[in-house]
């Protein structure tokens, strides 16, 4: 987090000139030389191409696109798994993602384990996470099998539990990429309420999403990408409106 | 060092709960559980015995003391060396997901790896010290020195693996030359005949280069041998040549290539 940021409380993200390109290695020889050279010299595909935005605390912003425009890199770079080649990212607060909600599991501990083992990576007081577990096993619908190892859980159970605990933990940005194919419709609905409520609530979304409906339902801004390039920013309207014409 | 420092800082219990997933992740499933942590040692060291006393008939001493409680001492460390060699090298590899899917310090992925094997060596070191006891060796200060040696092996071996599991997130080729670099490493130190006694004096010499024999030695120096570790200023000095020269490189490996991490796996 840069000092402008802290500067400007209202800023939850800002994104300038970044460029993510990631190197295609052709065989294992490739790789095993970038050790070296860091793969200078091979070749290269521009995932995000000199991106540039800043969304306000408490804004519901979509990001739609094609699939390859580079929704998910721009979602990873700001959620901290990878970082840009070229720019700069400031984000301020915790960021809470639901991209995707089945991965970071300790399969062979209980499904309230996990609980506990995410909070402690997300670095919260262990008071906090007893604090929300109730809260988190009531959203996940578990019941008893809160108590057996996850590996014993069908990838619905594992989706909700996923959602519950990264919604439950206050974040204070959520991004969320397609998570709402979770489960049967019934719990889908109850996710979307949930992510509605959030947003009243001021924290900042960042909604990725296919499903132009529910866009349009959760978010007062949205940015399109095409291949790689941030084509539009502004109202959700008009930018739909590009989007089906495929500009 | 400053980002490793950093990713650590405040992570200390995080890093601990971690370890703790690491053993119960790797014991689980099995009816022994825990038990193969001292088990499959224990065989290993038989093995070893039986073909050196029965098999190829060598001596029943080394050093003034019996094989057996030679090789104990000896093969002590080594379980710890060799499991921090191989997990540390793939343990960024089998911790993908800190990598791919979340923010996270992964520096710190090598320090609850080797930490959840240090706790089997603590293990392994009790069950050591209390055959050594029944056989009559005694309690005696220069056994405090392990409170030196054993936190220096932890830190020796996590300060390797920041170079060899950066490495290896880029070339499963490193992992598997490290793989069968492990058996040679083996047989070249220390632990089942005695570094100290080589006889051409260059290759006694060269024989502290090898760190591996500085810890057999060391534990051997404070269970068995009754020296202390500064008696030998040329081999402690050697040896902390090596850790400030890990340290400085590992730091620096992983720093480099900390950003593309995610992008490789």
């Amino acid at each position: 987090m840069g000092d402008e940021a802290r500067r400007e409380p209202g800023i939850a993200v800002e994104l300038s000139g970044v460029s993510k390109s990631y190197t295609l290695y052709k065989n294992d020889r490739e790789r095993f030389l970038a050790l070296f050279h860091r793969g200078k010299g091979l070749k290269t595909h521009a995932a995000l191409k000199d991106v540039s935005f800043s969304i306000r605390q408490g804004e519901a912003v979509g990001v739609i696109g094609k699939n390859g425009a580079g929704k998910s890199t721009l979602l990873k770079i700001i959620t901290g798994v990878t970082f840009p080649t070229e720019g700069e990212v400031r984000v301020q607060g915790r960021v809470g993602a639901l991209l995707e909600l089945t991965a970071g599991f300790a399969p062979e501990m209980t499904g309230r384990e996990n609980i506990y083992l995410k909070g402690c990576i997300l670095g919260l007081p262990r008071e906090q996470v007893e604090a929300l577990e109730r809260d988190i096993v009531d959203f996940a619908e578990l019941g008893e099998y809160i108590d057996q190892p996850v590996r014993t859980y069908s990838s619905g159970m594992k989706m909700r539990l996923g959602f519950a605990i990264n919604v439950s933990t206050q974040p204070d940005i959520l991004v969320v990429d397609e998570a709402l194919s979770v489960g049967d419709a019934a719990f889908r609905e109850k996710c979307n309420r949930k992510i509605l409520e959030l947003v009243g609530s001021g924290v900042t979304v960042l909604y990725v999403s296919h499903a132009m409906k529910s866009v349009q339902a959760l978010c007062s801004r949205v940015l399109y990408l095409v291949k790689g390039k941030l084509v539009f920013d502004g109202d959700v309207e008009t930018a739909l409106e590009k989007y089906q014409k495929g500009k | 060092m400053g980002e490793i420092w950093r990713e650590h800082k405040g992570f200390g219990r995080q890093i601990r709960m971690l370890a703790k997933l690491e053993l119960k992740t790797m014991f689980k499933g099995s009816v022994l559980g825990s038990a193969w942590a001292v088990v499959k040692p224990v065989i290993t060291l038989l093995m070893f015995w039986f073909t050196f006393v029965v098999g190829i008939r060598a001596s029943g001493m080394v050093a003034g003391f019996p094989r057996f409680d030679f090789m104990l001492v000896g093969f002590v460390p080594w379980f710890f060396m060799s499991d921090s060699i191989r997990d540390g090298a793939k343990c960024i590899r089998s911790n993908a997901q800190y990598v791919t899917k979340v923010s996270f310090p992964v520096s710190t992925v090598m320090t609850f790896t080797g930490l959840s094997r240090f706790y089997i060596h603590i293990g392994l070191m009790a069950l050591m010290y209390g055959y050594l006891l029944c056989m009559g060796y005694g309690v005696d200060v220069y056994q405090l020195q392990v409170l030196f040696y054993a936190p220096l092996m932890l830190l020796f071996f996590l300060a390797l693996s920041w170079t060899t599991a950066s490495w290896s997130v880029f070339s499963k080729d490193f992992l598997n030359l490290l793989r069968s670099l492990l058996t040679g490493l083996f047989w070249m130190s220390g632990i089942v005949w005695n570094s100290y006694e080589v006889e051409n004096p260059w290759l006694r010499k060269a024989m502290l280069l090898n760190p591996v024999n500085f810890f057999a030695n060391g534990y051997r120096k404070a269970f068995l041998y009754r020296e202390w570790f500064w008696e030998d200023p040329l081999e402690l000095g050697i040896f902390l040549a090596e850790l400030a020269f890990l340290l400085v490189f590992g730091a620096w490996q992983y720093r480099r290539l900390r950003k593309d991490m995610a992008d490789v796996l």
